[in-house]
């Protein structure tokens, strides 16, 4: 991973909320809302990649969006260098786009069917200005499928005759194009085979180290994240429940959510079933509709202390160690002091 | 006592330009109450060797070769009479699917559709086959069965409706179960209570289970027996431990080292079997 530079963060995230109304059958019932994000802080600092993990519906991937501007947050604060994204004017909004840049979890749907994935990239080009000629922009194009670990000749074809993993480094070149500073990483491996996925992620790191990106990562797989990021975020309806080094959340995790989500993670080397690892969650993730009250993990909480004030009390993300946050009010300790 | 036997099963596919092998000379066994694991990438004929055994390949284009034999209980499937394969599939043997919404009707209730299931395979009266749905239902873990019964399969959850299609398959009391990816569409936690649940229902009922899926992780923590499958081929066989200490295939070797996190499998891949599937 590239060296995390300390001082003034690329990314800085407060209070984020994100609520989408719903449409009701009657003009008489009262309109819901979905509570996608739920009051969600965090920085990302320079170089740094943060991988936020949760389960689907968690609010990740609207988090990610409104980061870039995609979606209008409902309430909260988004500043990118010092500046707040939502006070941009459209030439500096433009100058924003170029810096921050996103690859989705299928590139298919990103790509157009009928264009070559080199005239693809030399639009791209094109669209932010990057390349003074059409010489330049094939010199471009050729590099940048170097750089993704794709051999040249590929340039000449559609995306329909390119492989999962193919199309996923197209999409990362894609990105690249414009040299953004922040790339946002929304569940990138999660279509594809786990040697393929490895191969990617691979490809993420180096990529990282090359370009000092700060990296934004996005995955309902902790096992995902675990290899490419710094910190972890675990989320779980709309909120950040845990954040911490990722050493931490995979050694020591302290929140009951993130212990479980671990434990529920199949792993290879472990040679003991999930139930063996941890209690396994019963129920499904309750709506954003209507979230629990107080701690919106109380229904399905498997730790020993919980109790009536989890139902009452709405815990905030505190910190208890000098990098570690997390929203339990039945966690006290700090994880230095865990074994 | 073995169940399954398939020997030298041999299922291509006729383009207009070529000829496609998905399975190309497959074996393996599955005995009475056992789990093997079936692993493999996207496109190396898994899922169409799960087909093959359920007579499901659509023919043409697909064709299951001469010389090849699946038998189940002693019984030959292959070139067996449409009807004669009615009383297997999805009574001998039962299949779920990674997309359940997919195999439910989304016009019926999930209780007509359990009791569907029930009339047609055990012949059970309509009132019977109301009050055993619920039974199903709960056996499954699905809370308040009574209610979800005439619930719509669009008001459940993914793992709901993945649980659904379990009762479903159990309606017929099969004695093989093929799990086709039955947890890849499911979020982790999900996951972990459907394998479980996959679990208790084949101790308690003695069932046996060929669990498909891409994941090796999920295999090592829920099958004794592996096999390895690789362009329509098994190119390992074993138990669990023993493919995952000392793979021999260098194929085998890859997915492993893929699988493994970085902490436990640092270094450089194994050399050879890179690359995407063709």
């Amino acid at each position: 991973m590239s060296p995390v530079q300390e001082g003034e963060p690329l990314v800085r995230v407060r209070g984020l909320q994100k609520h989408f109304p719903l449409r009701s059958g009657w003009p008489w019932q009262k309109r819901e809302t979905l509570r996608a994000v739920d009051g969600v802080s965090f920085d990302l600092k320079r170089g740094e990649t943060l991988g936020l993990v949760g389960e689907s519906g968690c609010g990740k991937s609207t988090t990610a969006r409104a980061l870039l501007r995609l979606v209008e947050p409902t309430a909260g604060e988004i500043h990118f260098d010092g500046r707040d994204i939502m006070e941009m004017a459209p030439g500096e909004l433009r100058r924003f786009r170029r810096r921050a840049q996103i690859v989705f979890q299928d590139p298919f749907s990103s790509l157009n069917p009928r264009m070559q994935v080199g005239t693809a990239l030399a639009e791209v080009l094109t669209v932010h200005g990057v390349a003074a000629d059409a010489a330049e922009r094939r010199q471009r194009v050729r590099r940048l499928l170097e750089r993704v670990e794709l051999a040249p000749h590929l340039a000449e074809r559609h995306p329909h005759e390119l492989s999962g993993g193919q199309r996923q480094r197209v999409g990362i070149a894609r990105a690249l194009a414009v040299e953004p500073e922040l790339l946002v990483l929304d569940e990138p491996v999660s279509a594809l085979d786990v040697p393929v996925r490895r191969q990617i992620l691979g490809l993420v790191r180096n990529l990282q180290r090359e370009f000092g990106l700060t990296c934004l990562f996005i995955a309902h797989d902790l096992s995902v994240v675990e290899k490419v990021s710094d910190r972890v975020a675990v989320m779980y309806l709309g909120r950040i429940v845990e954040l911490a080094p990722a050493p931490v959340i995979f050694s020591r995790p302290a929140h009951p959510y993130t212990r479980a989500l671990l434990a529920a993670t199949p792993r290879l080397e472990s040679g003991r079933r999930t139930e063996a690892r941890g209690p396994v969650l019963e129920g499904d993730v309750p709506s954003p509709v209507s979230p629990p009250s107080g701690c919106p993990f109380h229904p399905r909480c498997p730790h020993p202390e919980r109790d009536d004030e989890c139902r009452l009390v709405v815990p905030r993300l505190e910190a208890k160690g000098k990098t570690w946050r997390v929203a339990c009010i039945k966690v006290t300790t700090s994880p230095d002091a865990r074994s | 006592m073995t169940l399954l036997e398939v020997r030298d099963l041999r299922t291509w596919f006729e383009g207009d330009a070529e000829t496609v092998r998905a399975v190309d000379g497959v074996s393996f066994s599955v005995g009475e109450g056992e789990v093997v694991g079936l692993v493999g990438e996207s496109g190396c004929g898994k899922t169409v060797t799960a087909l093959s055994i359920l007579g499901l390949v659509p023919e043409p284009p697909g064709r299951i070769q001469e010389g090849s034999s699946i038998r189940l209980g002693g019984r030959e499937l292959v070139g067996a009479s449409a009807r004669e394969l009615r009383s297997i599939r999805g009574r001998r043997v039962g299949m779920i699917f990674q997309e359940p919404m997919s195999s439910l009707n989304p016009v019926y209730t999930v209780g007509e559709q359990i009791g569907e299931a029930l009339r047609l395979h055990r012949g059970v009266r309509r009132r019977e086959a109301r009050r055993l749905s619920v039974d199903l239902l709960d056996e499954v873990g699905i809370p308040e069965p009574g209610r979800r019964r005439t619930q719509y399969p669009h008001e459940l959850s993914g793992g709901m409706r993945q649980r659904v299609m379990i009762a479903m398959t159990l309606a017929a009391e099969p004695e093989l179960l093929i799990a086709d990816e039955p947890t890849t569409a499911l979020d982790v936690t999900t996951q972990a209570q459907i394998l479980g649940l996959l679990d208790r229902l084949r101790s308690s009922r003695g069932m046996a289970m060929l669990l498909i899926t891409h994941d090796l992780a999920v295999v090592a923590e829920r099958c004794r027996r592996v096999l390895v499958m690789r362009h329509g081929r098994i190119v390992e066989e074993g138990s669990v431990e023993a493919i995952f200490r000392e793979p021999r295939h260098p194929y085998t070797r890859y997915l492993v080292y893929a699988a493994m996190s970085p902490a436990a499998g640092a270094g450089s891949p194994p050399a050879g079997s890179e690359g995407d599937v063709p």
